[in-house]
């Protein structure tokens, strides 16, 4: 099953989105990176570690500035077997509902397509 | 430049940047939050501390890496990624026609993930043309690398902390910009040659 994965700035934002994530899609895994060493901040390298850890295709969603710099920047360094995927769709919106479409089984083509109509 | 000169010339940067901090620091104070300085420093300090003998690609790739982990902000990333994006094309003998081709990678690497455009007062104004540079003149001696840097003092700052400043970015040489002469200087002649 496709899991999630949450970049913040914020250690909180990205924590408290898994969870209301987790809310309605109990069964998906979700992973958040917030703040780099217990500040504000996204980091590549802390990124990269993250995606090593991804079981199955994964999502990407990340909030403002250099989030998705460091995302991307992340996700071409990735040499393991799984398909990421970034989404732009706001993050609290758009995890939300790739958690429960991922929760009822909607292939993951068809979930980044619902993603696209919802930028930010 | 083999592999071992390369190592030297990267290692150079840790006391260039311990020289120039206040340098960075004053510049970013103007235009930024300040910290381009200090990042810079950690990140060749960092470097000299970490990056071990090996391959020209693993030099770069080892650099890129610890640049990533090291620096925060955007220039951080920036320059790290470039330098593991140049791992890729570098050969074990860099010659000037494959530093151009580093030069070059870096430059869109930079334009591609920073999503900037030449005349932005940023790093990428020295980078992208830093390649003409060595075409022109053979090498990539400080003076004509500095002279890019000073082009970016009228320009006005569209991209990054110091757009905020608008019109008051002006007058000031782009701290990104200054780090980029310097950077690029150690790539070419390696710190401490004109």
């Amino acid at each position: 099953m496709t899991e999630i994965l949450i970049i913040s700035h914020s250690s909180h934002i990205a924590e408290g989105t898994k969870a209301l994530v987790e809310q309605m899609a109990k069964d998906v895994t979700i992973r958040a990176s917030g703040g780099v060493d217990g500040s504000i901040g996204t980091n590549s390298a802390q990124i990269s570690s993250m995606l090593n850890d991804v079981e199955e295709d994964t999502i990407c969603f990340y909030d403002i500035g250099s989030s998705l710099m460091n995302l991307e920047m992340a996700v071409e360094m990735y040499d393991g077997g799984h398909n990421i995927h970034v989404s732009g769709a706001p993050l609290v919106e758009g995890s939300f509902l790739a958690g429960v479409e991922i929760s009822v089984g909607t292939d993951t083509e068809s979930i980044m397509e619902k993603l696209s109509e919802m930028q930010k | 430049m083999n592999a071992e000169q390369l190592l030297t010339q990267l290692n150079g940067l840790k006391a260039v940047f311990e020289e120039k901090e206040d340098e960075l620091t004053q510049l970013d104070r103007e235009i930024g939050d300040g910290d381009h300085g200090v990042n810079m420093k950690r990140g060749f300090n960092a470097v000299a501390e970490k990056v071990s003998d090996g391959s020209a690609q693993d030099i770069l790739k080892q650099t890129g890496m610890t640049l990533m982990n090291s620096i925060g902000g955007a220039s951080g990333p920036l320059y790290g990624f470039s330098f593991v994006k140049m791992s890729e094309v570098a050969k074990d003998e860099i010659d000037n026609d494959n530093l151009m081709e580093m030069l070059e990678v870096f430059s869109k690497t930079v334009g591609d993930k920073g999503q900037v455009e030449a005349g932005e007062k940023t790093m990428y104004d020295v980078i992208v043309k830093s390649a003409n540079v060595l075409r022109e003149t053979g090498g990539l001696r400080l003076k004509d690398l500095q002279r890019l840097a000073d082009e970016t003092e009228d320009m006005i700052a569209t991209k990054g902390r110091a757009a905020y400043f608008k019109e008051d970015s002006k007058g000031t040489v782009d701290p990104g910009a200054q780090s980029a002469v310097y950077i690029i200087h150690a790539l070419g002649e390696g710190a401490g040659n004109d």
